[in-house]
């Protein structure tokens, strides 16, 4: 088992670091080029989300990453302490098929899509003292 | 992100490099924004030396796209790389796009129709 555990501050220029840190953790772990990005992006999304949803901004919190590779599983884990997910949305969002019409063509709610897709599982927790837990997790192929 | 852009004849062609995501997008939207006010607007992405793409910079493409087209132009995309092409196809987004090999090719199809 590895893990490795980081606080960053919620700000759009961190998000490049933290996924520099899933992108080396995913290759110690042994995903190729192609799953390591795939994995950048799913955490990317999620840092986006937090920062834009759950924080409403830059610089009103932290956001804390556990990447932990353990019996061929691959867990990101994002904890913050801002406003609580709703996961009602979240069915809602990541069901929203991409259209190649100009006129329908989405303008963005790709976010969640692109975790759904990456990731084997995807979990929302919130606490009402510890703030929210996002778990995703990839099986090893 | 390094932006550059330039002109070839008539179409801008804007060359980005580094991580296209939520902390670079505003960048380049502003850049964007700029070359909107060409009548039509004719404008090329080139995404050669992008090494990352997020749902924030596919949205920042999107609206700029839509707007040229609504303007009877069109932003096209140039060199896309795997795994920057692979976020395309996830979203469908390489049938809304009109996608070329190089950034002359994709200013080149401008011309006959639209010169």
């Amino acid at each position: 088992m590895s893990q490795v555990e980081a606080v960053f501050p919620a700000r759009f220029a961190e998000i490049a670091r933290i996924c520099a840190l899933v992108q080396l953790e995913a290759a110690a772990a042994g995903f190729d080029e192609k799953e390591q990005f795939r994995l950048q992006l799913a955490c990317d999304e999620a840092c986006t989300n937090i920062i834009e949803h759950a924080y409403g901004g830059e610089n009103r919190g932290n956001i804390r990453v556990l990447i932990r590779q353990r019996d061929g599983s691959f867990l990101i884990q994002l904890h913050d302490t801002g406003r609580p997910f709703d996961p009602s949305n979240f069915e809602l969002e990541s069901s929203r098929q991409p259209s190649a019409d100009l006129a329908e063509l989405q303008e963005g709610g790709w976010g969640l899509h692109f975790m759904h897709s990456i990731m084997d599982e995807v979990r929302f927790d919130f606490d009402m003292d510890q703030g929210n837990t996002l778990t995703m997790i990839k099986v090893h192929p | 992100m390094e932006i550059k852009s330039h002109f070839h004849g008539q179409v801008a062609i804007i060359n980005l490099a580094g991580r296209f995501d939520a902390y670079s997008a505003p960048q380049v939207s502003d850049h964007l924004e700029k070359l909107l006010n060409q009548t039509p607007p004719q404008i090329v992405v080139n995404l050669e030396e992008v090494v990352f793409v997020d749902s924030t910079a596919l949205a920042t493409l999107v609206q700029a796209m839509k707007r040229c087209r609504q303007l009877e132009g069109d932003l096209r995309l140039a060199h896309l790389k795997q795994p920057v092409r692979m976020i395309f196809e996830l979203t469908r987004l390489d049938r809304a796009f009109e996608i070329f090999p190089d950034e002359t090719e994709a200013a080149d199809a401008f011309q006959p129709a639209e010169a």
